[in-house]
């Protein structure tokens, strides 16, 4: 009975989500890849909000910063900083800009079609790993819910991902991302929202977790467990620390799946409100995943740390049988203890619902907010690696005479294809490729985010600069990886999740050096780029 | 449209720019650096350091967003710039 709840609650929403993307079909360019630039600031900063927040950021955030603590807070800092300067410093004037890709202004700005192919190729490396990512979230999610195979599951995800992409591109994806913001914040705010009011009489988590801190700091000294749960630099120094957090903020605002959302704003003055929207509706889930962590500690702390190893909580036993959730009784005393858990990052979102008493429908609902996150990234990235190919590979470099419906049409094409390859490879289970979308943030830190905000701010920047530091810097940060993952190497401890930053040294020295060694970019060049400052057209280019 | 008066537009911008990213290193990156002493105060139940680094510069960074965009739209029209 229960589980045919689950499959009418997931199937009926992925059924409004595919009549969204239908209602929403599309065959010319500007809506294709711009959704014609009709979307209001509010529904654009909410589709945004649910392109950016994947599959990870709804099921693994919470447990990831249970494990970490205070340390973990980078990831939140980190993935909502980026977005102010995203809003600062590059969507704005790309809006002005008024193209449809990030390689489009690259090529433009740097009058070059090589610096167009490297930031195309990246563009599609970056978004093409992550999407993968998401994939394979899906299939885990639709495995836990009707025991189906994983790869069948992953099957059905990308069947729904391709369609939704294919039938409208930007059009039909804005819409149903706004759909599937609704489903997944609602989701994720429900259970730990009831499970606040139960504990404290309020159901605003965010607001009463400190008492449940305070509570764990406490229990936590009692026992012996140190360094406690809020103390600051355990599992990252402060070096690391700091230069996370910058890495995930710049690449945050350079990755091109969330520029190319700005694109699709009526004006530059939209472009502008759009992203305080969009981080205000990203916030609402990164401000309550600290609470889910504290909470789930708490729990644990309160009813299995302590306890005999045959008389766990109801809610332990149901996810000790999936191996989420292990208990080793390593002295053999017949008693939990702390050492002895171990705890899937997964569950701290997941068994909320159980740890609260609640009907069995709302972990179905849950798990209805994860697929949402995790298709609505997915469509996001899937787009970005249609419009390089179509857009910018082939219209811009291979064949710029061809007819907008032909360059449309491949766009769909690489929807498939590219769909159907990410398939199959996260039908894998690659764990390489869990690593790589950890280094997107430091891959775009290094070469889209300077080749973006000094190309904005830097009229005297040309071509020379900016390809050779585009070029440096990846190298740097590839490099940075390869010396601290193989070899151990590292400067003040920064690890290889930061690299990025000091391939963004690298860029910035290079570009800065070659572009005052060599002659400033034409007068039309500069023109373009002051004529970026202004939302009104001041040049006739 | 007058050069200087675009100069000065392009000057504005920056300096909301400057102020603004300094509150955004304030609370992120200050904070963090603080986090040690920072952890012997609390407000709201928080260990204030967990406070600063969980709630405080994530709000923060939702306002400097909107304020940002209050102070440039109010920019363009001074200077005519607006669409």
């Amino acid at each position: 009975m229960e589980n045919i709840m689950g499959y009418v609650i997931v199937f009926g929403i992925v059924i409004v989500f595919m009549a969204i993307a239908i209602y929403n079909r599309a065959t010319e360019a500007a809506e294709f890849y711009v959704a014609g630039r009709r979307i209001p600031a509010f529904w654009n900063g909410m589709a945004v909000a649910a392109d950016w927040m994947s599959a990870a950021s709804f099921i693994s955030m919470a447990g990831a910063l249970y494990a970490l603590g205070y340390d973990g807070l980078a990831y939140i800092m980190g993935w909502t900083g980026g977005y102010v300067l995203l809003a600062l410093l590059i969507a704005p004037y790309l809006r002005k800009f008024g193209k449809y890709t990030v390689p489009d202004f690259i090529a433009e700005r740097y009058e070059s079609q090589f610096a167009r192919l490297v930031a195309l190729v990246t563009a599609i490396i970056i978004s093409f790993t992550y999407m993968v990512g998401q994939v394979a979230g899906v299939g885990i999610i639709m495995g836990r819910l009707f025991g189906v195979p994983f790869e069948l599951g992953i099957a059905i995800g990308m069947i729904i991902i391709i369609a939704t992409t294919i039938l409208g591109g930007m059009k039909s994806i804005t819409w149903t991302q706004v759909a599937q913001y609704i489903v997944l914040i609602t989701a994720y705010l429900l259970p730990v929202s009831i499970l606040a009011s139960q504990w404290f009489g309020v159901p605003l988590p965010q607001f009463v977790y400190g008492k449940v801190l305070e509570n764990i700091v406490q229990i936590e000294t009692q026992m012996g467990i140190s360094p406690h749960y809020v103390e600051p630099f355990v599992k990252f120094n402060m070096a690391q620390f700091l230069a996370l957090t910058f890495v995930l903020m710049a690449g945050t605002a350079a990755l091109p799946h969330i520029l190319m959302r700005f694109f699709t704003t009526p004006s530059v003055r939209d472009a502008r409100v759009s992203a305080g929207w969009a981080l205000f509706f990203i916030a609402l889930l990164y401000l309550t995943a600290p609470a889910y962590a504290a909470f789930a500690r708490l729990v644990v702390l309160k009813d299995v740390v302590g306890k005999p190893v045959d008389q766990l909580p109801a809610w332990a036993q149901k996810w000790a049988e999936t191996g989420l959730f292990e208990v080793i009784d390593k002295n053999g005393d017949g008693i939990i203890q702390w050492a002895e858990l171990n705890i899937h990052r997964d569950i701290v979102v997941l068994a909320t619902p159980e740890i609260a008493g609640l009907i069995a429908i709302v972990g179905f609902f849950v798990m209805a907010g994860g697929l949402a996150a995790a298709l609505s990234t997915a469509d996001g990235l899937l787009l970005v690696i249609a419009a390089a190919i179509s857009n910018d590979l082939y219209s811009k470099m291979i064949d710029p005479k061809a007819p907008e419906k032909r360059v449309v049409m491949i766009g769909k094409v690489a929807v498939a294809i590219a769909g159907i390859i990410g398939g199959f490879i996260a039908a894998q289970k690659i764990a390489f490729i869990v690593q790589i979308v950890a280094w997107a943030f430091s891959l775009a830190t290094a070469s889209f985010f300077p080749a973006l905000v000094l190309g904005v701010f830097w009229k005297r920047l040309n071509k020379e600069g900016a390809v050779s530091g585009l070029v440096v810097g990846l190298l740097v940060t590839i490099a940075y990886i390869y010396l601290n993952k193989v070899h151990g190497f590292s400067i003040a401890g920064i690890q290889h999740t930061a690299s990025g930053l000091f391939g963004l040294i690298a860029n910035l020295v290079v570009t800065v050096g070659v572009s005052l060694a060599t002659k400033p970019p034409s007068e039309q060049i500069q023109r373009m780029v002051e004529e970026l400052r202004y939302p009104k057209k001041i040049h006739e280019v | 449209m007058d050069k200087e008066k675009l100069e000065a537009y392009h000057r504005e911008n920056i300096q909301i720019i400057i102020i603004l990213l300094a509150i955004w290193f304030a609370v992120s990156y200050v904070g963090a650096i603080l986090a040690q002493p920072l952890s012997k105060v609390t407000v709201f139940g928080f260990p204030l350091h967990y406070w600063v680094s969980a709630q405080l510069s994530v709000i923060t960074f939702v306002i400097l967003i909107f304020v940002y965009a209050f102070l440039m739209n109010r920019l363009d029209q001074k200077y005519g710039v607006e669409e």
